[in-house]
């Protein structure tokens, strides 16, 4: 290291010391490091204006992508025809809860009463810094209710991930097609409008699922109809996630092989229908009633 | 070296950084530049070895600061202090030596070394996660994979150190970092 001549004994020693003392906090456990977190938000939330005029700038310039619409009212008919179709699912799926709630009702349990959604749009302020993660941080923090767990989508049904961690006036989303992000439990709505779905196990791997499909119960009687194309919508079944979510849309099938390990499975390849790490704006659902969250494996990614 | 410059332009660059990534990320691994280091090389070429050295190892502490960990388990994040400010210094130390035999007025300079300077960076920095991955259980860690997506990164990065090279001339002298003109045929005598 090149030395100036006019530097005190102190300044030669400041960076030696520095580096050894960085070295050495690089290298100690996780759990001396828990106050890392708290200085952390310090800079985060010195950065997080720059950064949120920048994507912002940049959600202008470069908007993610979307289903070609040719016009406003026929984008308005797409939106409510999946929001119909969301409700519809979730009405099934809550019969289908009721009537085993009434079966353990009889069993001396109580049902949870319906759950209360709050729902709110936060902006996209930026992204971690390291150039190989993918977390979204958005400007919606503690004050709005946000926790970790709390569930982010987008275009009204289309889930993007759960909450992470929240600081101060900002939280950090996990895409749930981010490479190491949970597994999801999802249904392949493979004949939707009579409800019927293939259970599967989503595995995000980047931008992208790869999705595991059951085969059908051969002994059902249309097993041979319930073929899975590409095209098909992926919705959530996950009893992990709030049961407010269940049935929300993961995505549309892109294609379809034969598990070359297993010929009696189909292996589905599942892509969100909008590019998540590129949206410049979320919608985040806070659960009100924390004994929906409880049900939904206690509100945690 | 104007520190106020200094500051300035380390906050215009992270803002960069953090807020522009999304929209200039490549491929599914989502390579993208990292500006702030392209500052740090910069300052490098031209600033005296104290910055200069300063410089990187503020960055690179900021850089560690602002990457929370997602963990295996998926509940909680976790911010680990060190790697980044130590591969940055070490990156800074690298352009230092070598800055001497380099054509400063060449926009390919600061492209080539941003892209030498971080792939060195990056190799300390997973260098070290790995370490840190063998006792920390939570810590999901693929070296490989990492150093692939990271060098990617580092390429990256030195292409558009080559655009920023262009307006390199204005950068410094914002930054008020002298540059000592250079010799062709000697080399001076420290």
């Amino acid at each position: 290291m090149s030395r100036l001549p006019h530097q005190s004994t102190t300044g030669r020693l400041l960076m030696p010391s520095i580096v050894v003392l960085l070295i050495l906090l690089s290298l100690f456990k996780r759990s001396w490091l828990g106050w890392v977190n708290s200085v952390a938000n310090i800079p985060t939330a010195i950065l997080t204006p720059g950064s949120a005029v920048v994507s912002t700038a940049a959600g202008w310039l470069l908007p993610a992508k979307r289903p070609v619409v040719t016009s406003e009212r026929e984008k308005a008919l797409v939106e409510e025809l999946e929001h119909w179709k969301t409700l519809y699912q979730r009405e099934e799926r809550n019969n289908e809860k009721l009537r085993k709630q009434m079966a353990e009702l009889q069993l001396g349990r109580l049902i949870n009463p319906e759950s209360n959604i709050t729902q709110f749009v936060a902006s996209v302020v930026g992204m971690s810094s390291d150039l190989s993660s993918g977390l979204l941080r958005v400007r919606a923090g503690e004050s709005l209710g946000v926790t970790a767990g709390t569930v982010a989508v987008t275009d009204g049904v289309q889930i993007v991930g759960r909450v992470l961690s929240v600081s101060g006036p900002t939280a950090l989303v996990q895409p749930i097609t981010r490479k190491g992000a949970p597994k999801i439990a999802g249904r392949v709505m493979v004949d939707e409008p009579n409800n019927i779905g293939l259970q599967c196990l989503l595995e995000p791997i980047g931008t992208r699922f790869r999705a595991a499909v059951q085969a059908p119960d051969a002994s059902a009687a249309n097993a041979s109809r319930l073929v899975v194309e590409p095209g098909q919508t992926v919705r959530l079944d996950d009893d992990r996630w709030p049961e407010s979510s269940q049935r929300f849309v993961v995505g549309k099938v892109e294609s379809v092989e034969v598990d070359p390990a297993n010929p009696l499975r189909v292996i589905a390849i599942v892509v969100p229908t909008v590019e998540i790490e590129r949206i410049s704006e979320m919608t985040l659902r806070i659960v009100n009633d924390r004994g929906e969250e409880r049900a939904g494996g206690g509100g945690k990614p | 070296m104007n520190v106020i410059a200094a500051l300035v332009a380390g906050y215009i660059c992270f803002s960069l950084e953090l807020g522009l990534r999304k929209a200039i990320a490549i491929g599914a691994a989502g390579v993208s530049p990292s500006f702030a280091f392209i500052l740090c090389v910069v300052i490098c070429l031209s600033a005296s070895p104290q910055a200069a050295l300063w410089t990187c190892l503020f960055v690179g502490l900021l850089t560690d600061l602002t990457w929370p960990h997602e963990l295996v388990s998926g509940v909680s994040t976790q911010t680990f202090i060190g790697p980044y400010a130590i591969g940055y210094l070490v990156a800074g130390q690298f352009v230092l030596s070598v800055r001497r035999d380099m054509f400063r007025g060449n926009p390919l300079t600061l492209g080539v070394l941003c892209a030498v300077g971080l792939a060195i960076a990056q190799i300390v920095i997973v260098a070290l996660y790995a370490f840190r991955s063998g006792y920390t259980p939570e810590l999901e860690w693929q070296p490989t994979s990492q150093l692939l997506v990271r060098l990617g990164v580092a390429l990256y990065t030195g292409v558009v150190g080559v655009v920023v090279g262009i307006f390199a001339g204005p950068l410094t002298s914002a930054l008020g970092v002298h540059q000592a003109p250079q010799r062709r045929f000697t080399r001076p005598i420290y």
